[in-house]
């Protein structure tokens, strides 16, 4: 096996790369909840991790919901999705993380 | 005095003669000139929008300027009666020699190390050149201000151009103390290095124990990201790998100083009276 072969494995088996970040979230449209991301899909992910969830909790802040009502425009479960759709550990606490957690 | 009748004299015969032919002339180069300063200005509104860099935009305005302005000048030359064929001639020589010029002593000219947009470090000032003059540069900091900075100054200083390079190497530098798990630090610097989309894949990141200091064990975590997001990039690395750290049970070295007290008394030479 040569170094080129090696790190082939490596790239594949070890710690994925990636490729950018989303925020994804519900919100109450016409009455019926809706998933939505940010940034729009037609639109390039965010490259920055610290970035975009520092963006998932403002918009969480600003738009949090009281549980069992969830009003129109309240912003539920939202959480940062990688470019496949794989929900990504929030950096500051290695755990998976929802803010504005409402159970549908 | 009889000079000065023969000269007013002489002025009044050309003006009868060719009085008209010199006043549409002269009406001729201030209505071109007008033209082309607004031609000029309609085209620096239009490339604005467009995705060109404002300095091929002021290029190509420059360029087309110029041949507007022969066309006014071979007017005005028409009008006052002079054939257009040698006017046209004389201007071909004109651009050919200015263009030999440039050719030829262009290596010897010097030129500023950068171009407008680029980021610049000039002496102790960071920020984006916003114009560059005959006589002096203006540099936009990133604190806002706005520094004119004469050129002879910058041809004679160390310039650091951040747009030269498309890549630039960082260092994130982690202090960890002694007892603390070296391969599980390592290792975690890696992976949040490996991870990051802006990290480029090559070169490797690569983990380094620099050094064995007083008090800590000195970490280097080293990649290459491209060079406008490095900073953004370092300050987010670090805060995820102290935040990854204190979750994985490392702890960071704070300066300080571990004195081992053995117990036994100082001879009596060496304690105060």
């Amino acid at each position: 096996m040569n170094s080129k072969q090696a790190y082939k494995i490596i790239d594949e088996g070890w710690v994925k790369k990636r490729t950018g970040y989303r925020v994804r979230f519900q919100r109450k449209v016409d009455g019926e909840m809706v998933t939505d991301y940010f940034p729009d899909m037609d639109e390039g992910p965010w490259l920055s991790e610290v970035a975009i969830w520092r963006m998932a909790w403002r918009l969480a802040e600003s738009r949090q919901s009281e549980p069992p009502d969830i009003n129109a425009g309240d912003l539920i479960n939202v959480t940062v999705i990688d470019q496949e759709g794989n929900p990504v550990k929030y950096y500051a606490t290695n755990q998976l993380e929802v803010f504005n957690q409402v159970s549908l | 005095m009889e000079g000065l009748a023969a000269s007013i004299e002489q002025m009044e015969n050309t003006m009868t003669t060719y009085g008209r032919e010199i006043v549409i002339a002269f009406a001729v180069i201030v209505i071109g000139l007008i033209l082309i300063k607004w031609t000029n200005q309609g085209l620096k509104k239009a490339f604005s929008k467009l995705p060109i860099s404002p300095a091929r935009g002021a290029t190509v305005r420059n360029v087309l300027c110029v041949l507007m302005l022969a066309v006014v000048i071979t007017f005005a030359a028409i009008e006052l009666g002079i054939a257009a064929a040698p006017v046209m001639r004389f201007l071909s020589i004109l651009t050919l020699a200015a263009i030999g010029m440039i050719v030829v002593f262009r290596p010897l000219i010097p030129t500023l190390p950068f171009k407008v947009g680029t980021t610049i470090m000039a002496g102790d000032l960071l920020g984006k050149v916003e114009a560059t003059t005959l006589l002096n540069t203006r540099l936009r900091t990133f604190d806002g201000r706005t520094v004119f900075i004469p050129n002879r100054i910058i041809l004679n200083d160390v310039i650091i151009n951040y747009h030269f390079t498309p890549t630039r190497k960082f260092e994130l530098k982690i202090n960890i103390l002694y007892d603390q798990d070296l391969m599980k630090a390592k290792q975690i610097l890696e992976t949040i290095m490996v991870e990051d989309p802006r990290v480029h894949p090559t070169p490797r990141p690569v983990v380094y124990l620099m050094s064995l200091n007083k008090g800590y064990v000195e970490l280097s975590g080293r990649g290459w990201a491209d060079n406008v997001k490095r900073f953004v990039v370092t300050r987010e690395l670090l805060e995820k790998t102290k935040l990854r750290f204190d979750q994985e049970g490392i702890t960071m070295a704070l300066p300080q100083m571990q004195v081992h007290y053995t117990g036994k008394t100082m001879p009596q030479s060496h304690t105060e009276e």
